[in-house]
């Protein structure tokens, strides 16, 4: 404590400081401010070009704080400040202030790494834990995530890196897998070709990569079949209602069944009664 | 015969109707805009704020992506063959305005007919594009609204070329009419080896009755030579 004090005795101004040397300290200081923030964002946009979005952010925000605290101590010390004191000042009110906030170094520290694992970008859709949503802004602390019922969502860095995370607009294209259940007794061949009709008839999806059509399992409620559809991310909720839409269309035509979660008691009298 | 491409002489509040493909073009010419209306395959309603109603025109156009084209069987290609095809990819259709200014304005800009999307390339990087199935050595009956693309496939490789797709860039194909026919430049694929790139050239739209047809719609992908507004743009997109 003694040396705290006398450390903090140092920054004290022992003589005033006329305001017509303070004056012209501060235009240079605003002055130089705004330099700063238009060469950092030169720079970002020259030197950091290649690096994603979230990184320049950063980078930016570093290049003017740097900037910024070296151009202080250079006004200050112009006008006739005592910087020695306030830097040794600095280094302790440093220590203190990181001994009492471990929680965000942490973050800090795991945000880099986030960073540097380059897993998402600003404008990403990604899931981290149980929140989707898209990347709004990614900070030195935290991930900020805005659900698609516009919460905005803040995730601590350290949570994000303990979390599994599920990066869903990565590549460009994806594939949506609907599942389809059909009576015991429907032609396995009729229901998957009529499957196949859908895949090829849907306009929202891709013929290449080809759509997967397959029998999927036994279950207790009939046999199970699956459709995987390629299709642009940004196409998801058309392609979602368009195949649902299609699917109950060709079925319908198809004389095909969908089996639904009810209690189905048949005999062979009257085959197809439906109790529920 | 109608003549269905070139310049639309609209009166005012005189409707135009052209029917291309499964389409039906309606333009009607108000004081103030240009009323446009599409039914059929593809339907599209709305207002164009036009000057004027001349050097309306009514013009063929390829589609806004790459085309992956399959023959319906693939076909071998011996070492030092070369096959040519017409490839008759559906047809787009454009209205364009020239009245008043300097440069055209791009009024409407559909496909006349729906066409099934794919992705040519890996999951991981690739573009996307339409897909057209066509039987290469089938003299069927062409459909009103087909382009006729001129194609050339060599196979300058010592081994035998399989030839079951190809991406045609199909927006770096410029347009004449020939009697009311929509044709593209002469595209021609030489195959050097599957450890070799293939080479693909661009040639002249063919002559027709001996002269060379006019570009009446010039390619979509055209880069600037203006230095002075790329220098323009390279300095706000620095600073802006």
């Amino acid at each position: 404590m003694t040396r705290v004090a006398q450390i903090l005795s140092q920054i004290s101004i022992r003589e005033s400081i006329p305001w017509e040397r303070l004056l012209p300290a501060f235009i240079v200081f605003i002055t130089g401010f705004i330099l700063i923030r238009f060469f950092a964002r030169i720079a970002v946009r020259t030197v950091a070009r290649p690096l994603k979005e979230q990184s320049k952010v950063l980078l930016r925000k570093i290049l003017v704080y740097l900037g910024s605290a070296l151009l202080l101590i250079l006004v200050l010390n112009a006008a006739g400040v005592s910087v020695g004191g306030l830097l040794g000042a600095a280094g302790v009110i440093g220590i203190a202030v990181g001994i009492a906030s471990q929680a965000s170094l942490s973050n800090i520290i795991s945000g880099l790494f986030l960073l540097s694992e380059r897993f998402f970008e600003l404008g990403d859709v990604v899931t981290i834990g149980e929140y989707t949503g898209t990347v709004y802004a990614v900070d030195l602390l935290s991930v900020k995530i805005r659900k698609f019922d516009n919460l905005l969502i803040r995730i601590p860095n350290q949570t994000i890196l303990d979390s599994n995370l599920v990066n869903i607009t990565r590549f460009p294209i994806r594939r949506m897998d609907f599942v389809v259940v059909v009576p015991f007794d429907e032609p396995v061949a009729r229901v998957l070709d009529a499957l196949r009709a859908v895949s090829e008839h849907s306009k929202s999806s891709l013929e290449s990569p080809e759509p997967l059509v397959m029998f999927k399992s036994y279950e207790e409620r009939g046999l199970s079949f699956l459709l995987g559809v390629w299709f642009e991310r940004e196409l998801y909720v058309d392609v979602r209602n368009e195949i649902a839409e299609s699917i109950q269309r060709q079925f319908t035509e198809c004389g095909i069944r969908m089996e639904i979660l009810a209690v189905r008691l048949e005999d062979g009298a009257k085959k197809g009664t439906l109790l529920s | 015969m109608t003549k269905r491409w070139g310049e639309i002489d609209l009166g005012i509040d005189q409707l135009y109707s052209a029917s291309i493909g499964r389409i039906t073009v309606q333009l009607i010419q108000e004081p103030q805009a240009l009323r446009y209306s599409v039914d059929g395959a593809v339907k599209v309603s709305g207002w164009r704020t036009v000057q004027g109603s001349s050097g309306i025109t009514l013009r063929p156009a390829t589609a806004d992506l790459p085309v992956v084209i399959l023959p319906d069987e693939p076909i071998s290609i011996f070492p030092g063959a070369s096959v040519f095809f017409d490839v008759h990819l559906p047809v787009w259709l454009q209205v364009v305005s020239f009245a008043n200014t300097r440069a055209q304005q791009l009024l409407l800009d559909i496909p006349s007919e729906s066409q099934k999307r794919t992705w040519f390339g890996s999951p991981e990087a690739g573009e996307p594009a339409y897909v057209f199935r066509f039987k290469p050595f089938q003299n069927d009956p062409v459909s009103d609204n087909r382009l006729r693309v001129p194609l050339q496939i060599k196979n300058s490789s010592p081994g035998m070329l399989w030839f079951d797709r190809f991406l045609l860039r199909v927006n770096q194909l410029d347009i004449a009419v020939n009697d009311d026919s929509p044709i593209t430049n002469e595209v021609t694929v030489t195959f050097k080896g599957t450890d070799q790139f293939s080479q693909i050239s661009i040639g002249e739209i063919p002559e027709y009755n001996g002269a060379q047809a006019a570009v009446m719609t010039p390619r979509r992908l055209s880069g600037s030579a203006d230095f002075l507004r790329k220098s323009f743009l390279f300095l706000r997109d620095l600073t802006g």
